[in-house]
């Protein structure tokens, strides 16, 4: 904790420190929301249908009468938490891949390369969009296509880091020492890949959320009563002519979101 | 007379189809310091790695009175994992020992045995490699291949990246260390200054193969070959 903070203070890229304090203020009322929510974001309310902004109501109220600002958080919510589970599968399944190739190289790393690189040919949406019609509409299914279909970049770079790891003499050393590869690559080699890992995965976290958005509002993404920003744009888009407000508290946020984890990924980059 | 630690006969090893070493012989007794000189690209670091056990297809005779020869390498800033802190990396090879299993308590003492024979202060145990300087770097890597306590320690040009006055006190620390540890040392450097200093034998080396091999006052005085006379007029010996 106390090291997390020491890099804090010691990055002092512009980048690094707005994108900082835009994923801690989004996450933070993310957090908040999870234990206060003045509104449910699925009541709906006769009386209260189209409501302007106003304190009772920050984005006001759509068509049903629901809390945009609530929906805003929960859809929020539902969207880190499908960015989070796609990172963590395709940063898992990344680093043991990548790990295995870069470390080993030879037959395994030609066979196994050879499809990332198929399979990084196609945008990785794209990739998603046919894993989820293969496998059918839902949360998890979707955190399971879009996890699969960030993989190949995931281990691409992994590999390239261990590629490069596996002839330097701390490793010849920890060789000679008797360690096992297994010990080599996980002990030693990738914490000194975590610069690059981590700036990474903050910008996996990023085009999670776009890819997420992107299929939610194709409406093969989440599904109701999950809703996720995406999903609330795409609600929003029938009335685009005649509430355009609908729209913007979603729209704002998922920018604001973006935009905050690529400027931390650009940040630990530019730092390591 | 002490008997050989290391021996070596006709020894020849390539990578793939590129021979890089040829009919190489030579022998390390107990307490001995040889030195193998020659110019960059020669062969001497892949025969040290023959030696350790990295390269392990090769032709020929490697005979190791020890199982666990040790190795200090060239560059100190690469030998040393970045990520680490000096007291995690000095008890590496002591978790990893397969001989007998060490309890946190005698990990502590060993280290602290150690720091004291490479004359290091406790304070860095909680440092980075990136937080000491070139000559304490290199004093740690020495330190963490004294860790097991070897018979045969094989120094790859461990003062070619330091500067002449580290590399006086490195020098001085292995010297110190044969004596007090009556450790054998294989020094390889391409400087014959330095292996003037500290070695009683030396091995010169061209192209993969050996073109003098014998005592160091009498090879430095007398030299057969045409080779190691050039590299004595080159180090400004002769």
């Amino acid at each position: 904790m106390l090291r997390i903070l020491d890099y804090i203070k010691k990055n002092q890229s512009p980048f690094f420190r707005i994108g900082l304090l835009l994923t801690l203020v989004i996450t933070c009322a993310v957090l908040i929301s999870l234990f206060y929510m003045p509104y449910s974001p699925t009541a709906m309310d006769r009386a209260s249908r189209s409501l302007g902004i106003s304190l009772r109501h920050p984005m006001g109220t759509d068509n049903f009468g629901r809390d945009i600002f609530c929906r805003v958080l929960y859809g929020t919510r539902v969207t880190l938490l499908i960015a989070l589970g796609t990172v963590a599968i395709g940063t898992t399944a990344g680093i043991l891949i990548g790990a295995l190739c870069g470390y080993f190289g030879g037959l395994l790393d030609e066979i196994v390369m050879r499809i990332n690189d198929a399979l990084f040919a196609f945008p990785s949406i794209l990739l998603a969009l046919v894993f989820v019609s293969l496998m059918g509409t839902g949360n998890l299914q979707l955190v399971l296509s879009l996890g699969i279909a960030f993989i190949p970049s995931f281990s691409r770079i992994v590999r390239g880091e261990f590629l490069r790891a596996r002839s330097m003499d701390y490793v010849l050393n920890a060789r000679l020492q008797g360690a096992s590869h297994l010990r080599i690559m996980f002990v030693h080699i990738l914490p000194n890949i975590r610069g690059v890992l981590l700036s990474s995965v903050m910008i996996g976290f990023n085009n999670a959320v776009l890819a997420e958005a992107g299929l939610s509002f194709l409406g093969i993404g989440t599904q109701p009563p999950f809703d996720s920003l995406g999903q609330m744009l795409s609600d929003a888009r029938i009335n685009i002519m005649s509430e355009p407000r609908y729209m913007l508290g979603p729209g704002i946020v998922l920018i604001l979101l973006v935009l905050g984890f690529s400027l931390l990924g650009e940040g630990l980059r530019t730092k390591t | 007379m002490n008997k050989d630690l290391l021996t070596i006969e006709h020894l020849n090893v390539g990578y793939g189809k590129k021979q890089v070493l040829f009919d190489v012989s030579l022998s390390v007794k107990e307490g001995e310091i040889l030195g193998i000189a020659g110019e960059s690209g020669c062969g001497k670091s892949t025969l040290a790695r023959t030696i350790v056990g990295m390269k392990r297809q090769y032709e020929g005779t490697l005979r190791l009175e020890t199982n666990d020869p040790q190795m200090v390498f060239q560059d100190p800033y690469g030998s040393l994992n970045p990520s680490k802190k000096i007291g995690w990396l000095l008890k590496e090879p002591l978790r990893l020992d397969r001989q007998r299993k060490w309890s946190p308590g005698e990990m502590d003492e060993r280290v602290f045995e150690v720091l004291e024979k490479i004359e290091l202060d406790r304070a860095l145990l909680s440092r980075y490699p990136a937080q000491l300087s070139g000559g304490q770097r290199q004093r740690v890597a020495i330190g963490i291949a004294l860790m097991r306590a070897p018979r045969l320690l094989i120094a790859d040009e461990p003062v070619s990246a330091l500067d002449v006055t580290i590399q006086a006190q490195i020098l001085k620390l292995l010297a110190h260390l044969h004596e007090e540890l009556s450790l054998s040392i294989l020094f390889i450097s391409h400087d014959l200054r330095v292996i003037w200093q500290l070695c009683e034998n030396v091995l010169v080396m061209k192209d993969g193969r050996v073109v003098e091999y014998g005592h160091t006052g009498e090879v430095y005085r007398n030299p057969q070959d045409d080779y190691t006379k050039k590299l004595l007029s080159a180090a400004g010996i002769r």
